[in-house]
């Protein structure tokens, strides 16, 4: 008797086990998963407006500041800038109108013109740097009186070989 | 004597519950919900990037409860919320016994940046986004609810993140019945 009642308590027990809600076993949880690799990501400066400028001997200067190199390559990482045009290259320009004066550029102050090669970054190691562009202007009396002079300056970010 | 009076204890136990269960039937036959996780994701190949890297998918939640449900998510552990990776799953699993909250982690490898998760980048209150160190909420409903369940992670790489593979984080869902 003592068997039966201890069996059909068992029986029952494990019945009670398996008739249970199961929802908190059952999986509920998502992997994410990835991989690091080698690589950089260069954001350029944002565009600098010099506005209104008038002649004078003295530069227009201006900057922009939220330029970006982010990269883990441990040779480093050079950036240059440079205005990649042909035709009056390293002005400022306007349909055929032309500034005398060509544009200087620089990292850190407006010490280039920008029809030569300009170095914004180069050293060795992974890296995660604010970059800037600093660029002067100087307009002569002899620049037409028009709007929307405008200059484009290419940069190039590589990693060092 | 013992043996007839622990028989007999689940005995009555057992016919208690099997009743609950005739009767109720219907509230023990189906748990009330049904909670299917999302598939895992692949961020895939990460570089270092000013913009995060971006991945979704979707689960789902099935059921009838009258008030509705809410379901939350992080990662559970000493390394909520990071992605890690090294050489294996069992090392990925250990490491979130450590002190990287939140962080991918491959072996002893462990990204800078906590990931983060939410059912989109910018949800609509009560659901949030946020660092996978703490709970945020990916679904919240007032009635019976049969319905995606949303999963967008966003994760950052830093240029001192090691280069290696098998990066990984497991998020942990939980349903909660209102």
């Amino acid at each position: 008797m003592k068997k039966r009642i201890l069996t059909l308590g068992v029986v029952l027990a494990l019945v009670v086990v398996l008739v249970m809600p199961t929802a908190a076993l059952a999986g509920n949880t998502t992997g994410v998963t990835a991989t690091v690799v080698t690589g950089y990501e260069f954001t350029a400066p944002s565009a600098i407006a010099l506005s209104s400028i008038s002649p004078r001997i003295l530069p227009h200067l201006a900057n922009s500041t939220d330029g970006r190199l982010i990269g883990n390559a441990g040779v480093g990482y050079t950036v240059t800038g440079t205005d990649a045009k042909s035709d009056n290259k390293g002005k400022m320009t306007v349909g055929s109108n032309a500034l005398g004066a060509k544009l200087k550029i620089g990292p850190a102050s407006a010490s280039n013109y920008a029809d030569t090669v300009v170095s914004f970054y180069d050293q060795s190691g992974i890296v995660d740097t604010a970059l800037s562009l600093y660029v002067g202007q100087v307009v002569g009396y002899s620049d037409n009186v028009t709007a929307d002079y405008t200059i484009t300056i290419t940069f190039t970010a590589q990693p060092k070989s | 004597m013992k043996v007839k009076a622990v028989g007999a204890v689940l005995l009555v136990l057992g016919a208690i519950v099997l009743a609950y269960w005739v009767v109720a039937s219907p509230v023990l036959a189906n748990p009330g919900f049904t909670f299917t996780p999302p598939d895992t994701i692949s961020l895939g190949n990460m570089k270092p990037s000013a913009t995060p890297y971006s991945g979704t998918g979707a689960g789902s939640l099935v059921g009838n409860n009258a008030n509705g449900y809410t379901v939350t998510g992080l990662a559970k552990g000493s390394n909520k919320g990071k992605m890690v990776a090294g050489d294996g799953l069992e090392d990925g699993l250990d490491a979130k016994e450590g002190s990287n909250k939140g962080k991918m982690v491959a072996g002893d490898n462990v990204l800078a940046n906590k990931l983060k998760i939410g059912p989109s980048a910018s949800p609509t209150p009560p659901l949030t986004f946020g660092e996978a160190d703490t709970a945020q909420t990916f679904l919240s409903t007032s009635g019976p609810t049969d319905t995606a369940v949303p999963f967008y992670v966003s994760q950052l790489v830093a240029s001192t993140d090691n280069v290696t593979s098998g990066y990984t984080i497991t998020i942990t869902f939980t349903v909660i019945t209102k």
